[in-house]
C-alpha cells in the first residue's frame, strides 16, 4: 500500500515536473530564436537603408566623377559597414545580381537559419532599395554564442529537475512514512489482538482521521475485551456450576449404591435392615429435593410472574405457621405486587437460611422507600464472611468449605431466591457480619 | 488374623456410617470423627492402625490434619476430587493411598488391607477353627498339616478372607482369580469353590448367597 502510493505519485510526480521543464525550455527556445531572428532582421533593414542611402549619395556624386572611382567608394562603404559589423559577430558581403546575370529578383528578404558543424548562424538575404535593386546584401549573423547559452539554460533546469524530484522523492518518502506509522501501529495491534492479547490499545496522539481509527478501534478492542471475559466468567461459572453438581449427586449417590451394596452382601439382623434403607431413602429423597430445585430454577429462567396484590401481612404469618416459630413483625407497606406462591417460596427459603444459620430471633420487616417497597429479613445467626458474600447466589455454592450438608439444603436456595426476585424485577441485597447476623433485602420496584 | 483399629474422619454422616458399617462386617475396629478438630480428639484416646481421611472436611481439612499427624500411622485419603493434581497433592503429603467417591465397598477394603500388609499392621495368617491360612507364604493347613490347594483356588479362598461376612459376586470372583478379561463361564467359580468347601470342610461357612455368589460368614 506504501510502496503502491509512493511509486503512483511519484511517477505523477515526475510527469508533470518533466512536461513543465519541456515545455518551458521549447517556449524559452522559441521566443529566444524568435528574438534573434526579429533582432536581425531589423538590423538587417536599418543596413539596407543606410546603405542604399550611402550609396545614393555617392551616386549622386558619381557624375563629377568617373565610374571606377563610384565603384571603388561603394566598395568602400561596404567594407566599412562589414568591418563595423563583424565586431557584432555579423558578417556583411554584397552580390552584384547584374553582373551575375541573374534576373530572378526576390522582392523580400529571406531568412534562413544555418548550421555549419558546431555553429549556427541567421542567414538574410535582400536587395538594396532601388535604383540599386540589382545588388543583395547578404547577412549572415552567428547566433552559436545564444545556442550555447540556451543549451546551458536548458541544461541547468535539467539538472536542477533531477536534482529536485531527487529530494521530493525522499520528501515523499518520509511524509508518507509518517502518514503509514499509525496504521503501522494499527495493524500491528489488530495482529496481537488476533493472537489473543485482548489487552493491548493503539496509542496515537492528535486529532487526525487516523487518530480518531484508532480511537474506535480502542473502543472494539476494549468491547472485545469485555465480551471476552464476560464469556470467560460465564464459562467458569458453567465450570463450577457443573462442578457442583457433580459433586452434590456424586454424594448421595456413593450413599445410596454403598447401602445397597450393603444390603446385598453382608447378612444382616432386622434392624440394621431397616437403618439401612432409612439412609437410601434419605438420600434419595435429598436427590429429589435437589432435582426439583433445579427444575424449579429452570422454570423460573425467563419466567413471567402472574401478579397480583399481595397482602404482606398475610405472608408474614404464613412464615410462622410454615416454622411454628415467633418471628419479629415491622410492617409500613400494605401489599407487593407479584405472584404470592412464589413470593412465599422466596420468604420461606430466606427464613429457613436464617434458621440454619442458627438465628435465634428474626425479624421481618416491610417498609416503603421512595415508592418502592422493601421487604426484608434479619437474623442474628452465624453471618457470611465478606469475601464468601459475592457468590452465595451462585448455585450450589456454599459458604463452608466442607460443604456440609447437615441442616438438609440443597444449596440452591439462594439462587433460586435469586431468580424470583429477578421474575419480580426486584432487587437482592445481602448485608452480613460474621457472628452479628444477616440482612436480606427485596427492593420491588415495580407497583402495578 | 488380629483386626486393625481404624479411625474414619468423614463429615457425611451416612458415608462414614456405611464405612463403618463394612469395616467392622470383616471385624475391624472403627471409630467415626466428623470433623479435623474431632479426628485430634479421638487419636488421643487411641492408638489407631490407620486413618481413613476425607479431604473436604469443616474446621481442619484433610491436608491440614495430615500435616498435623505426628505419629506415624497410615493414611488413606477418601474424596470427590478426583484430580490427578488433588491425588498428587495427596500422596506428597505422605498418604498411602487415595481412594475417589463413589468407591465401590470391595475396592475400599482391597485398599485397606493391602495398606495394612504393607505396613505390617495386618497379620498375615488368617485362623478359624482347626484351619489357618497364611495369606504370606500363600499357604493351608488344618491341624498344621498342609493341604493341597491350586493357584486359582488359594485367589479365591484369599479373595473371601478379606472380603469376609461380605458376599462376593461370581463376576468378582471370576475377575480376581482369572483376570479381567477371562472369558470362561462363572460356573468354573461355582466348581472351584465346591472343591474348597470340600478340602476345609467349610461347607457352612462358604454360603451361597442367592442371585449374587458366595459369602465366607466367619463373625468375630
Amino acid at each position: 500500500m506504501r510502496i503502491k502510493t509512493f511509486i503512483a505519485t511519484y511517477l505523477l510526480f515526475l510527469c508533470v515536473l518533466f512536461t513543465s521543464v519541456g515545455i518551458v525550455s521549447v517556449y524559452l527556445n522559441n521566443s529566444q530564436m524568435n528574438m534573434l531572428r526579429e533582432q536581425s532582421i531589423s538590423q538587417f533593414q536599418t543596413i539596407t537603408s543606410s546603405l542604399g542611402r550611402e550609396i545614393g549619395v555617392l551616386y549622386g556624386r558619381s557624375a563629377t566623377f568617373p565610374a571606377t572611382d563610384f565603384y571603388s567608394a561603394v566598395d568602400d562603404r561596404i567594407r566599412g559597414y562589414a568591418r563595423y559589423y563583424s565586431r557584432h559577430n555579423v558578417h556583411l558581403s554584397v552580390t552584384d545580381l547584374a553582373l551575375l546575370g541573374q534576373t530572378d529578383r526576390p522582392d523580400q528578404a529571406e531568412v534562413s537559419f544555418v548550421n555549419r558543424g558546431q555553429s549556427h548562424f541567421i542567414y538574410i538575404t535582400g536587395l538594396l532599395p532601388e535604383p540599386f535593386g540589382h545588388l543583395q546584401l547578404n547577412y549572415n549573423l552567428d547566433i552559436t554564442e545564444n545556442i550555447v547559452d540556451m543549451q546551458n539554460i536548458q541544461n541547468i533546469l535539467l539538472v536542477s529537475a533531477i536534482a529536485f524530484s531527487a529530494i521530493a522523492g525522499l520528501a515523499l518518502h518520509f511524509i508518507l512514512a509518517s502518514i503509514f506509522k499509525p496504521l503501522h501501529a494499527v495493524a500491528k495491534v489488530s495482529r496481537e489482538i488476533a493472537d489473543g492479547q485482548f489487552g493491548e490499545r493503539i496509542y496515537i496522539k492528535g486529532k487526525n482521521e487516523i487518530a480518531q481509527v484508532a480511537f474506535d478501534f480502542n473502543k472494539m478492542a476494549e468491547k472485545i475485551d469485555q465480551q471476552i471475559m464476560f464469556l470467560e466468567e460465564e464459562a467458569i461459572n458453567k465450570q463450577q456450576f457443573v462442578d457442583n453438581f457433580a459433586h452434590e449427586i456424586r454424594t448421595p449417590l456413593t450413599s445410596i449404591y454403598g447401602y445397597a451394596e450393603y444390603l446385598q452382601k453382608a447378612s444382616l439382623d432386622g434392624n440394621e435392615i431397616i437403618e439401612s434403607a432409612e439412609y437410601i431413602m434419605n438420600e434419595a429423597d435429598h436427590m429429589k429435593k435437589i432435582a426439583n430445585s433445579l427444575l424449579e430454577l429452570a422454570t423460573l429462567r425467563n419466567y413471567v410472574p402472574v401478579k397480583s396484590e399481595v397482602p404482606i401481612s398475610a405472608l408474614f404469618e404464613d412464615m410462622e405457621k410454615i416454622f411454628r416459630i415467633p418471628f419479629e413483625h415491622r410492617i409500613n407497606a400494605d401489599t407487593i405486587f407479584g405472584q404470592e406462591d412464589l413470593l412465599k417460596s422466596l420468604l420461606m427459603n430466606l427464613c429457613s437460611n436464617a434458621i440454619k444459620a442458627g438465628a435465634t430471633t428474626i425479624s421481618l420487616e416491610a417498609a416503603q422507600q421512595a415508592g418502592k417497597t422493601i421487604i426484608s429479613v434479619t437474623d442474628n445467626g452465624c453471618g457470611i464472611p465478606a469475601e464468601n458474600l459475592p457468590k452465595i447466589m451462585e448455585p450450589f455454592y456454599r459458604v463452608d468449605k466442607s460443604r456440609s450438608r447437615e441442616h438438609g439444603g440443597t444449596g440452591l436456595g439462594m439462587a433460586l431466591c435469586r431468580q424470583i426476585a429477578d421474575a419480580h424485577n426486584a432487587e437482592m441485597r445481602v448485608k452480613s457480619t460474621v457472628k452479628v447476623g444477616t440482612t436480606v433485602e427485596i427492593i420491588f420496584t415495580t407497583s402495578k | 488374623m488380629i483386626m486393625a483399629r481404624i479411625l474414619i474422619v468423614e463429615d457425611e454422616k451416612a458415608i462414614n456410617t456405611l464405612i463403618k458399617k463394612n469395616l467392622e462386617l470383616v471385624g475391624h475396629t472403627c471409630v467415626s470423627a466428623f470433623d479435623g478438630e474431632a479426628a485430634f480428639d479421638e487419636m488421643e484416646k487411641t492408638v489407631f492402625d490407620l486413618i481413613l481421611l476425607d479431604i473436604m472436611l469443616p474446621k481442619l481439612d484433610g491436608f491440614q490434619v495430615i500435616q498435623e499427624i505426628t505419629e506415624d500411622i497410615p493414611i488413606i485419603f477418601i474424596t470427590a476430587r478426583g484430580t490427578v493434581h488433588d491425588r498428587i497433592a495427596g500422596l506428597k503429603l505422605g498418604a498411602d493411598d487415595y481412594i475417589v467417591k463413589p468407591f465401590d465397598m470391595l475396592e475400599l477394603q482391597a485398599r485397606i488391607e493391602s495398606v495394612l500388609r504393607r505396613t505390617h499392621k495386618a497379620d498375615k495368617l488368617f485362623t478359624w477353627g482347626d484351619v489357618s491360612v497364611d495369606l504370606g507364604s500363600r499357604q493351608v493347613f488344618i491341624n498344621n498339616a498342609l493341604v493341597d490347594f491350586s493357584p486359582k483356588e488359594f485367589l479365591l479362598i484369599e479373595a473371601l478372607i478379606i472380603n469376609r461376612n461380605i458376599a462376593l459376586s461370581r463376576e468378582k470372583l471370576l475377575e480376581i482369580a482369572w483376570g479381567y478379561d477371562y472369558e470362561g463361564d462363572t460356573r468354573t467359580v461355582d466348581v472351584h469353590i465346591h472343591s474348597i468347601r470340600k478340602k476345609l470342610g467349610w461347607e457352612d461357612m462358604i454360603k451361597t448367597v442367592y442371585k449374587l455368589g458366595y459369602r465366607l460368614e466367619a463373625k468375630l
